[in-house]
């Protein structure tokens, strides 16, 4: 329920930065509002008020995420680093819209606003493609095997253990497309030697082993096979 | 941790929390500069 709540305060502290930065551009961008001094633009109603508080009550929400969601598993954790690409790339937006329609109607591109909207973008897509990376990274590695036995020469979880070191160096690449868990372990009823060197092609063509890796591991398999290691 | 049933409603509750975030900060905004 905390949690909940947490989402609650950081959508809604997101989308009232973003209304209020809307409503300063609108006016030219800039305005002040109390204070001693003569004001040249003054700040429509309110919208000082839900700035200075969607800032902190934002950061303290996705902290509240952070906390309660890694309590609920990583991925529910996760949601709170989505706040940082959602507010740059939200407010990125703005910027860019603002840039190519002014608001006073004169036309033309607004230079002073579309270079902070460009860098907003960047700012917003470069950590939200590295968090798809790194999820992209975890899904896979979810599924291979969990803990291998440490190595040994020859060793029946080599294959294996290949596969993960493959989809831990190049997750994009190293295993092309899907490969379901129940390719990577061997077939019922072809268990044995057959069966680990079924299953050793089927990733060889996957492109999960290099050729090298591949002879290594079906010459690793074939020595188990040998002494009887295999299940 | 969550089990894969209840993770699906978890992520309707959280999915509509979120939902109920963005509608709740334009009624306020609305309130306050109306």
């Amino acid at each position: 329920m905390v949690y909940l709540a947490g989402v609650f305060c950081l959508t809604a502290s997101i989308a009232g930065l973003w209304l209020g930065m809307r409503a300063v551009m609108n006016i030219g961008g800039y305005c002040a509002s109390g204070g001693p001094y003569e004001i040249a633009v003054e700040c429509p109603p309110g919208v000082d008020l839900v700035i200075i508080l969607a800032v902190p009550v934002g950061i303290l929400s996705a902290g509240i995420v952070a906390w309660r969601g890694s309590r609920l598993g990583r991925s529910w954790a996760g949601i709170a680093g989505l706040a940082w690409p959602v507010l740059f790339l939200s407010l990125g937006w703005n910027f860019l819209e603002y840039a190519v329609r002014p608001p006073d109607g004169s036309g033309g591109l607004v230079l002073g606003w579309l270079i902070p909207g460009v860098i907003f973008v960047l700012m917003g897509a470069f950590p939200l493609l590295i968090l798809l990376r790194a999820r992209r990274k975890a899904a896979l590695l979810d599924r291979l095997p969990g803990p291998l036995p440490a190595a040994s020469a020859g060793d029946a979880a080599r294959p294996l253990r290949m596969a993960r070191r493959a989809v831990e160096a190049d997750p994009a690449g190293g295993v092309r497309g899907e490969v379901p868990m129940e390719q990577l372990r061997a077939p019922k009823g072809a268990t044995g030697l057959t069966g680990h060197l079924e299953r050793l092609a089927r990733l060889h063509e996957e492109g999960a082993l290099s050729a090298d890796e591949y002879q290594e591991a079906k010459r690793a398999v074939i020595a188990a096979a040998s002494r009887g290691e295999l299940g | 941790m969550i089990e894969q049933g209840t993770g699906r409603w978890f992520l309707v509750s959280v999915v509509l929390a979120a939902v109920a975030g963005v509608a709740f900060a334009f009624w306020l905004f609305g309130q306050l500069t109306g």
